[in-house]
């Protein structure tokens, strides 16, 4: 019986010594992360180079602004902006991103490399229905995502791409123009009074939007940009978990690095809001 | 073939094939009708006697013809010596009402424990009872899930969640039954409450794995919880009220029967409105079974189940409806002393109804529907040999919509059909050794059109009295899932049947046991188990798991990718079922990994080392102090190792980067609840009044890391678990 009991004893410590692990380390090496988009009939002038962080250290300082690399874009090198480290251009503002183009965006910084491709979206053109370019539109506070619209936009026919992004930026975003409304659905539906944001971003698959109260912070002049994006921004969005703002992105669209690099075709109205 | 078989089941039902008297019968409460499950039946100074079954039936065969002191005893009622002279070939029918005993002998309660153990092979299996329920301190009020969690090789996945993790698997391969009907989510909103009522509830049964051939379709475990049938002597009843709800029960006599009616509701929504908060959120159960003894070998039972639970907040325009329905058809029939059936007719529906911003919203929609079929036969050839065969049918349907301004984007609609049959037998061989072969086939209709064999084997052996050494092994499928998400918690689980792009759940299990008998009324129980589970499901990691219009001809693998792994540990299981002190200890060390694509990772739920204290104390005076104690090591979880800008046009963001799979772990958990109750009367009715506290000393558990983005650099922020809650609770019955 004691043999026994010591042999169950021994067993039991052994398994035991076995259940003892060690604290695992990981040590995460920041990447190069770039980011730009190329926009239809406009100049290349705002590619972003930066270096990712570590969670435990500070982000956004100045040595991660990945400076002095060499960018390309279909072979044309950028420039730095001399007063924006990190950030590149092409210097002739007569060279456009072009509907239907594809370009080739190839970084090299030190051991880095990294590249990304993108066709820009054909051209895009909306329609407002209900009203028109700088017309005044009367803000009705609503209860969530889906209220009553103050206008639609709508895009019938267009099939250049499979996701929309719409933007809705006050021209004057002083806090006098602010539209306070700290009732419950508006803190669970547009967040925290300080929270909200200039400009707003919303995304849409289909080939209309409803334009209500979740789009305006503010009162006053706003430009509502609808954009057709490319395959590439398609991609991005789609590996990330819905309603999660800074949550992980689990398809890049970068290779050798992280980012977002897209190309887009947009039209935009101008509406005044009053409260 | 057909012949042969029809020949066989003629045989068994005209006992005179196997000649020889038999005394049969069913053993219930004198004071309720209810039948006692596992009550010893023996004929003393003979060899021969056998436990009753979960109706409460039992039968002695071959009993040679003469006169005999027919001894029946059970936990916690006064035995019963009956004198009774058979003669040969002769069929005597008994049915035995046992008297509830308050201050049944300890001798007695192990005696009969005993003669039950060297009979039965029960390994990694736990019987609860209410009482033993009941006696652990909980929130509100006792819950069969929260006292499963505290067993050896069941960890539960937060303080949100009744889900059992048992030994390293999902909680998703757990058969959960009520009367043998399936229940898909036997949880209510945020986890904290399952849906069994106790009121209503006999026993339940827990086999944590090597289940017999009679269970199949999940992978790791099996949870069979058996209801009530209701008091047919007398009216009676139970109310009870705590902070968060209250529940009655009613057990009315009628005809040859008796009707069984028990609900509960929350007041979540009323307590808060009072305190000026809004959140109109609450849930409620009913439960409720009718049976009739058409003849002393006879019952009809009709029982059923439904809950919701329900927040209407009008407010927001989002409203949630969601809940488990069941209902059930059941003929118990004798068709011979030795030959005893269970047929049952029954559907359960789980249903999630999910609205925000009306007409113009989303709706996002799942139904899960089971129809099932399935008779239950037990061959009692003598007390030393059962032959238990049956078969099931069932035809299942999962439906999945999600509507946007009332356009489909997602609609995926399943309708298979599981088959199966099985036959295991339970054989004493001799004084030393039970054997327990059993075979279970399966078919099913989405995947392949396969036939698999899912044999089943488990023995005991006898070293010497009160000590035992036991094995089992089987081979489990598993044909529906739900998803385990290792970045998210999931709060809702969604069903989901394999198709022909994936194949269906494997599962192999090895079970060493040593089990002895300490002291008078405690018992040791040693296991080592191993076990393997092939293509578990889990979400592509390339894919969002929402959020995209998918389109109606959706197959398993655009969003799930199989993982397979395994599982192996140790528990010991230290239990003092009576007496003043009565309780238990149990430790489990395990290890359980899964891998996908070569990568190797810990499974979410790997506990390494899991020790649980669950006591109560007769103080006297009628006070009853109860205590519960757990601690276990963290759970591994994916880190956020670092972050990026990401620059979309003019909005600039931190976007997180995690680390590999699983690789980081929480925080040890540990939480300590206590309870006191007080037992008097008044008004001429026994009271109960409760009064507990849970997490007593307020520990911050860890449920997930929250990521705060306006912090340089990002903070991760606790989400903790329940912080420390004190209630109070009174019940009556009558």
């Amino acid at each position: 019986m004691k043999k026994r009991i010591v042999f169950c004893l021994f067993i039991v410590v052994i398994l035991l010594i076995n259940g003892c692990e060690n604290t695992t380390e990981y040590n995460y090496e920041p990447q190069l992360t770039v980011n730009g988009e190329l926009k239809a009939g406009f100049p290349i002038d705002s590619i972003s180079l930066t270096w990712s962080t570590r969670i435990n250290e500070r982000y956004d300082t100045p040595d991660q602004l990945a400076s002095e690399a060499d960018v390309r874009i279909n072979g044309l090198t950028l420039d730095e902006y001399s007063d924006y480290k990190g950030y590149y251009y092409y210097p002739d503002t007569n060279y456009r991103a072009q509907s239907g183009q594809t370009y080739r965006l190839e970084v090299y910084l030190g051991d880095e490399h990294l590249f990304s491709e993108t066709t820009v979206p054909a051209a895009f053109q909306m329609t407002p229905l209900g009203i028109s370019e700088g017309d005044t539109v009367q803000y009705v506070p609503g209860v969530s995502w889906f209220s009553d619209e103050f206008f639609n936009i709508v895009w019938p026919g267009y099939s250049g791409s499979l996701i929309y992004r719409i933007l809705s930026m006050a021209e004057d975003d002083r806090p006098e123009n602010f539209i306070e409304d700290d009732r419950p659905e508006a803190e669970v539906f547009k967040g925290e009074v300080e929270d909200r944001i200039n400009p707003g971003i919303w995304w849409v698959a289909d080939e209309y939007v409803r334009v209500n109260w979740m789009f305006f912070n503010w009162t006053g002049w706003h430009q509502i940009v609808v954009s057709a994006m490319d395959s590439n921004y398609y991609e991005y969005r789609n590996g990330i978990l819905f309603g999660e703002q800074g949550g992980q992105n689990f398809n890049q669209i970068v290779e050798g690095g992280l980012g977002l690099f897209s190309s887009s075709a947009s039209d935009t109205i101008r509406i005044y809001l009053v409260e | 073939m057909k012949k042969s078989l029809y020949i066989l089941i003629l045989m068994m039902c005209t006992s005179t094939a196997f000649a020889g008297a038999s005394i049969s019968g069913f053993v219930t409460d004198s004071t309720s009708g209810e039948g006692l499950i596992g009550a010893n039946i023996y004929l003393e100074d003979n060899r021969i006697g056998i436990s009753s079954n979960m109706q409460g039936y039992y039968v002695l065969h071959p009993v040679p013809a003469g006169e005999y002191v027919l001894k029946v005893s059970y936990i916690g009622y006064k035995t019963v010596s009956l004198d009774i002279d058979i003669s040969p070939d002769e069929k005597m029918f008994l049915n035995i009402s046992l008297l509830p005993e308050t201050l049944a002998g300890e001798e007695v309660i192990v005696s009969a424990e005993a003669v039950t153990r060297d009979r039965e092979v029960s390994l990694s299996q736990v019987e609860l009872t209410v009482q033993t329920i009941r006696q652990a301190p909980q929130l509100a009020e006792a819950d069969l899930f929260r006292t499963l969690q505290a067993l050896p090789g069941v960890v539960a996945e937060s303080d949100f969640s009744t889900g059992l993790v048992v030994r390293g698997g999902n909680t998703d391969q757990n058969l959960i039954m009520l009367d043998g009907i399936t229940v898909y989510n036997p949880a209510h909103m945020g986890g904290i409450f399952s849906n069994f009522l106790l009121d209503a509830t006999k026993d339940a049964q827990f086999v944590k794995g090597g289940f017999p051939a009679e269970f199949g379709g999940r992978m790791s475990s099996v949870l069979n919880v058996i209801s009530k049938s209701g008091n047919n002597k007398k009216f009676s009843g139970s109310v009870g009220i705590s902070l968060l709800s209250s529940r009655l029960s009613l057990e009315i006599p009628v005809g040859n029967g008796s009707l069984l009616l028990a609900g509960r509701r929350t007041y979540f929504d009323k307590v808060l409105a009072l305190m000026n908060k809004e959140f109109p959120y609450y849930f409620y159960d009913f439960q409720g079974s009718f049976y009739q003894d058409l003849s002393p070998y006879d019952r009809l039972t009709i029982s059923g189940y439904f809950g919701d639970d329900v927040l209407d907040w009008n407010q927001l325009s989002f409203n949630l409806d969601w809940g488990n329905r069941t209902i059930s058809g059941n003929w118990q029939h004798v068709f011979s002393p030795q030959l005893f059936s269970n047929f049952m007719v029954a559907a359960s529906n789980f249903k999630t109804d999910i609205e925000l911003g009306g007409d113009q919203g989303v709706n996002s929609k799942n139904d899960v529907n089971d129809y099932t079929v399935k008779g239950d036969l037990s061959y009692i050839f003598s007390s030393r040999n059962t032959l238990k065969f049956g078969f099931e049918y069932k035809k299942l349907r999962f439906e999945y919509r999600d509507i946007y301004d009332n356009r489909i984007l997602f609609r995926l609609l399943q309708q298979p059909s599981e088959v199966a049959v099985y036959m295991q037998d339970d054989w004493q061989v001799n004084n030393r050794w039970i054997v327990k072969p059993g075979l279970r086939v399966s078919y099913f209709t989405e995947d392949k059109n396969e036939f698999y064999l899912e044999p089943r084997f488990a023995v005991k052996y006898k070293l010497r009295a009160g000590e035992y050494l036991t094995y089992a092994s089987g081979l489990y499928r598993q044909f529906i899932f739900t998803v385990q998400d290792e970045y998210n918690p999931n709060f809702i689980n969604s069903w989901f049947a394999v198709d022909q792009t994936v194949r269906p759940g494997l599962s192999v299990h090895n079970i060493i046991g040593y089990e002895r008998e300490l002291w008078t009324t405690t018992l040791v129980q040693l296991e080592f188990y191993y076990k393997t589970l092939e293509n578990m499901l889990t979400y592509r990691e390339q894919r969002s798991s929402v959020d995209e219009e998918l389109g109606t001809d959706v197959k398993a693998n655009d969003f799930f990718v199989p993982t397979s792994g395994y599982a192996y540990g140790f528990e010991l299981f230290l239990h003092k079922k009576y007496g003043r002190l009565a309780g238990w200890i149990g430790y489990t060390l395990n290890w359980a990994r899964q891998s996908l694509d070569d990568y190797s990772y810990y499974a979410s739920f790997d506990r390494r080392n899991n020790v649980d204290l669950l006591m109560s104390y007769d103080i006297g005076r009628n006070w009853r102090f109860s205590f519960r104690f757990n601690y276990g090591t963290g759970f591994p979880y994916t880190p956020i190792v670092g972050s990026y800008l990401e620059s979309d046009d003019r909005l600039d963001k931190r976007r997180v980067i995690y680390g590999p799979r699983n690789i980081y772990r929480y925080p040890a958990y540990h939480r300590m609840d206590f309870g006191f109750s007080k037992f008097f009367k008044w008004l001429k009715l026994e009271w109960q009044f409760d009064i507990q506290v849970i997490n007593a000393y307020n520990r911050e558990n860890v449920f997930f890391f929250d990521p705060d983005y306006d912090a340089n650099p990002i903070e991760l922020n606790v989400i903790p678990m329940l912080p420390v809650i004190p209630s109070v609770g009174i019940s009556t019955r009558f």
